[in-house]
């Protein structure tokens, strides 16, 4: 009783703090892929909290045509100040064409949420359009030189 | 009577310079206004409407490049045969030598350079869209 009151005692009580982050490795911009082909990003998933986290469950908002598949699907346990590593297979569309492209990554656990997202580009070789442009202009150029010479006779 | 044909043969050649300039400034006027829709349509998006509007735009380029390019090919030869019909009257009249017979091939290298122009504009307003897009 005495001691408690010559020398009061802090109770210090440690606020309870749930932080999940998800950072894609290494930090880009933008990352290059090629359609119909699978790339694999890899992400952290780090609990920056002081209380565990449990049932993170990846998912993500990808565009029309593309997968992305998570490699663990999903983590049960998170312990504070602990960090996982994750394999994301991101397969782009087959008809995608040139363009950036984002991806949403989503984490849903049982005490909290976090998101994500990268650039996707592609922009290797002509696209689908291109060629189409080229095989009209074809086209065009030997009906030119049908006309030249069907109209062309002096 | 010589100088009425003389007049109408000089009425033709600037009936027919006349056509071949609206043929011209019309082909290169449009396929410059259809490049830049176009463009726009390419760089704005990849709906269906808008591949074809795109491809409408298209369709109008060729046609009119065509059209221009057969017309200019017609106004070529039309104007080898009223200048042809000139020189002879001109040879009739034993005043030939007023008209130097190179002018023909001067005209025929002009008329190939305004198609050429024709045509590549046209070419650029089909194949730029396609690359933006």
């Amino acid at each position: 009783m005495l001691s408690s009151l010559a020398l009061p005692s802090w109770t210090l009580a440690q606020e309870d703090r749930i932080d999940l982050s998800l950072r894609l490795l290494p930090d880009y911009y933008y990352r290059e892929v090629t359609p119909g082909q699978t790339t694999t990003l890899f992400m952290e998933i780090r609990n920056n909290g002081n209380q565990a986290i449990t049932g993170i469950r990846l998912d993500a908002n990808e565009p029309e045509g593309w997968t992305v598949e998570f490699e663990p699907g999903s983590i049960s346990y998170l312990g504070a100040g602990s960090s996982q590593t994750v394999d994301v297979n991101v397969t782009a569309g087959e008809k995608s064409t040139q363009g950036d492209y984002t991806v949403t990554i989503l984490a849903e656990a049982n005490e909290t949420r976090a998101a994500t997202s990268a650039v996707l580009r592609i922009e290797d070789g002509p696209s689908f359009w291109l060629w189409i442009g080229i095989g009209i202009v074809g086209l065009v150029i030997a009906g030119f030189v049908i006309v030249f010479l069907r109209f062309g006779r002096q | 009577m010589i100088e009425r044909v003389h007049e109408h043969i000089i009425g033709e050649l600037n009936t027919n310079a006349r056509t071949d300039t609206i043929f011209v400034i019309t082909a290169i006027i449009l396929n410059l206004i259809t490049l830049g829709i176009n463009s726009g349509l390419a760089s704005s998006g990849a709906d269906t409407t808008q591949t074809i509007v795109m491809f409408t735009f298209v369709a109008l380029i060729i046609v009119v490049n065509f059209v221009s390019e057969i017309g200019l090919l017609r106004g070529r030869v039309m104007r080898k045969k009223l200048l042809d019909g000139l020189l002879k009257m001109y040879k009739d009249q034993g005043v030939e030598g007023y008209y130097d017979s190179s002018l023909l091939s001067d005209y025929s290298l002009r008329y190939n350079l305004f198609m050429l122009t024709v045509l590549f504009t046209g070419l650029i307003a089909i194949i730029i869209p396609f690359i933006i897009r």
